[in-house]
């Protein structure tokens, strides 16, 4: 043991000195959860959960227009007033006709404006919740004529005394599942995408320029056996891993507010056993590629496809039922899907249980293929 | 009782018995034999791919033996490996060193790998250093280092623990004549102090002057083994004639019968090798002969009798051929 902690340690130093090494597990991976977090709604959803929206109401809005707002806020929205100069700081802008009261009561068409700056699934959203807004008011507009009274604030507040003569009741069919979006999705999928880059990069080209320079030869000459060779680089592997993991949980959290669930313990033990699968996988790597050109390439590539297939990129809950069954067979998947569990879905470690296991025995069977392909020279 | 010095203890360190290594169907050691005492410098000596790294190489653990079998102080390197390697120091024939690591680092590694800790450590690093002249360049990287620099380096790196044993696979290739000097030099201290060195080399003048006995590999065998006087006996006393030029081997062999004390080495259709008692005075004897044989000589070259000269006339080509 004392050889293979020898090893492992002095390992870890090593890598510990290497400029990539360091902008990898350091730099490169807050980079990555920033721009990726930021881009897939990270700001959104933080706080209140409730999106921003400019209204721009012209001249003579009316009661109508206090009514759409209402609306508005019951969809999630905070709606501002903001001074003509400050609209276009806001992504969503919604602006409402001159006269907008007079000319609906009036029954002139009344064109409400949604301005957006992204197009896409947030955009349909938007003309969703928007659409509901306007259509409610509409209703309830009906709703008063119809009951012979006219239209006014007064009566629209009577209106909703009254109770409704159509109710949707919604009863959960199970525990609700938003998929993690923003810093939620991104921390932990950078974390695991690049734990693997930094592994089946610069853990297994270390390993090619050691043989490459005899320091495995030599190391084989003395007095420990393969064995302990063996499980110092592994170990030493896992450590520089789990510096990794250990740092990108604690900036997760504190940068981007990334929430880790009540089951911390469980999601180290996740990472752990993700972090024995990519030291196993970097000696692989390191035993069967012949130059350092090799490895990088198979790495980066191997790296990137693992990532993409495993949902690293995107939530696989979003992702069509094919490439769900694709993710259900890789390792990458498996860390995902028990993060998601642990961290998104707060489901509990039973829920992870699986993946866990999963994890432990693709390790296992990627180290006993690591014995069997290591080499000295 | 008192304990009896090291050396008297084990009359032989090394002990290689019937040593066989093969590849597949290529044998790179075939039989093999031999054993080296404390305090002495065992040279095997042969060129590139004669045998001699894949010789070290199951000495010290890294290859395992396909026959035969290989004893350090008594251990089998295969059965009791651990134990026969902690009395080894291995200096590969390649710069096995951390470029990016400062030289007290990369000995600060080697010397843990041997189980070397805290303030003995510490200490053996200040003694090897300045042994090996590195003492004020002991903190920049070895990437900076000369190649000469680097070989003490290496060197450094398998004397640093003490062993009992140094296996020293062509440790000065590729140097300067100052660094050689200063390598063969520590290689001298490490006997006094009552090593037994395995030294392995292609250069013959190395070879002679500090090797105690001297096995000469070729093809994965030993095809002469002794002191250096014994083998220079071996050699005899003829010298050896080189002749390139055109000839029909079978002709020549003939011709030359008739030329009294000379003995064919080897006969080829390029050049043709004699060893003959005073060599000079039959030259034209020799030419005659060969002339009459149909040959066409264009060059001549004459060796006087040298370890070289006992190579070529075991194997019938030069060492560096």
């Amino acid at each position: 043991m004392r050889n293979i902690w020898f090893i492992a340690r002095k390992d870890v130093q090593y890598f510990l000195r290497e400029k990539e090494v360091l902008l990898w597990i350091f730099v490169m991976p807050a980079l990555f959860m920033y721009f990726i977090g930021t881009v897939s709604g990270g700001n959104s959803v933080r706080g209140s959960g409730k999106d921003p929206l400019a209204l721009n109401s012209l001249t003579n809005g009316g009661f109508l227009a206090d009514e759409l707002t209402r609306r508005l806020k019951e969809n999630d929205y905070v709606v501002d007033h903001p001074p003509a100069e400050a609209l276009t700081n806001y992504e969503r802008r919604l602006t409402l006709p001159e006269n907008f009261t007079e000319s609906v009561l009036a029954g002139t068409q009344a064109v409400v404006r949604l301005e957006r700056k992204e197009g896409g699934l947030a955009q349909d959203y938007d003309r969703f919740r928007i659409g509901r807004a306007s259509y409610t008011v509409l209703a309830d507009l009906l709703a008063c004529v119809q009951a012979g009274e006219t239209p006014t604030a007064v009566a629209f507040d009577r209106l909703r005394q009254m109770p409704r003569t159509v109710k949707l009741d919604i009863h959960p069919a199970g525990k609700r599942r938003e998929p993690p979006t923003g810093f939620q999705q991104a921390v932990p999928g950078i974390m695991v995408m690049i734990s693997l880059i930094v592994m089946l990069t610069s853990g297994a080209v270390s390993l090619i320029v050691e043989r490459q320079q005899g320091l495995l030869k030599r190391l084989a000459s003395a007095p420990m056996s393969r064995g302990e060779v063996f499980a110092g680089k592994w170990l030493g592997r896992l450590a520089l891993g789990m510096v990794q993991i250990v740092f990108a949980l604690i900036a997760g959290g504190v940068l981007f507010h990334m929430n880790w669930g009540p089951d911390v313990p469980f999601v180290l033990l996740v990472l752990t056993a993700w972090g024995a699968f990519c030291a196993s996988f970097g000696i692989v790597l390191g035993s069967v590629a012949r130059t350092e050109g090799q490895a990088i390439g198979l790495g980066v590539l191997v790296s990137n496809v693992f990532a993409a297939l495993g949902g690293c990129w995107w939530p696989m809950e979003i992702a069509p039922a094919w490439m769900q069954a694709v993710a259900r067979a890789l390792p990458t998947g498996w860390t995902m899907h028990a993060l998601h569990q642990l961290a998104s879905f707060r489901a509990g470690p039973t829920a992870a249980l699986g993946d866990l296991v999963l994890l432990l025995l693709a390790a296992a069977v990627m180290a006993w293929i690591g014995v069997r392909r290591f080499r000295f020279d | 009782m008192p304990a009896q010095p090291f050396n008297q203890r084990h009359r032989t360190v090394i002990e290689v018995t019937g040593l066989q290594k093969k590849y597949g169907e290529l044998v790179a050691v075939d039989g093999v034999s031999f054993r080296a005492e404390p305090g002495q410098i065992f040279g095997l000596l042969g060129p590139n791919g004669a045998g001699k790294t894949t010789t070290i190489g199951c000495i010290s653990g890294l290859l395992e033996p396909t026959a035969g079998s290989v004893r350090v102080l008594g251990h089998d390197v295969v059965s009791d490996g651990r134990a026969a390697r902690q009395q080894l120091g291995v200096v590969p024939q390649e710069l096995a060193l951390y470029e990016d690591l400062s030289a007290t680092e990369n000995l600060q590694f080697w010397g843990g790998a041997y189980g070397l800790r805290g303030a003995e450590l510490k200490a053996r690093l200040r003694e090897v250093l300045t042994a090996v002249g590195l003492l004020d360049r002991a903190r920049e990287p070895v990437k900076r280092f000369s190649g000469g620099m680097k070989r003490r380096l290496n060197l450094a790196c398998g004397i640093l623990h003490r062993p009992k044993i140094l296996l020293l696979d062509e440790p000065t290739a590729g140097v300067d004549p100052q660094s050689r000097m200063r390598l063969l030099e520590l290689v001298r201290e490490e006997v006094a102090r009552g090593a037994c060195v395995l030294y392995t080399t292609h250069y013959l003048e190395e070879a002679e002057s500090l090797c105690d006995r001297l096995a000469i590999v070729d093809h994965g065998k030993i095809i002469a083994a002794g002191t250096l006087a014994e083998l220079r006996a071996m050699a005899g006393e003829n010298d050896l004639l080189l002749l390139n030029g055109r000839f029909d081997p079978e002709r020549a062999r003939a011709a030359l019968q008739t030329v009294g004390g000379v003995e064919v080495v080897q006969a080829g259709p390029d050049a043709v090798r004699l060893a003959s008692r005073e060599a000079t005075r039959k030259l034209a004897e020799i030419f005659g002969a060969l002339a009459a044989g149909g040959a066409d000589i264009r060059e001549t070259t004459l060796t006087q009798p040298s370890l070289e000269t006992l190579f070529i006339k075991l194997t019938g080509r030069k060492l560096r051929e």
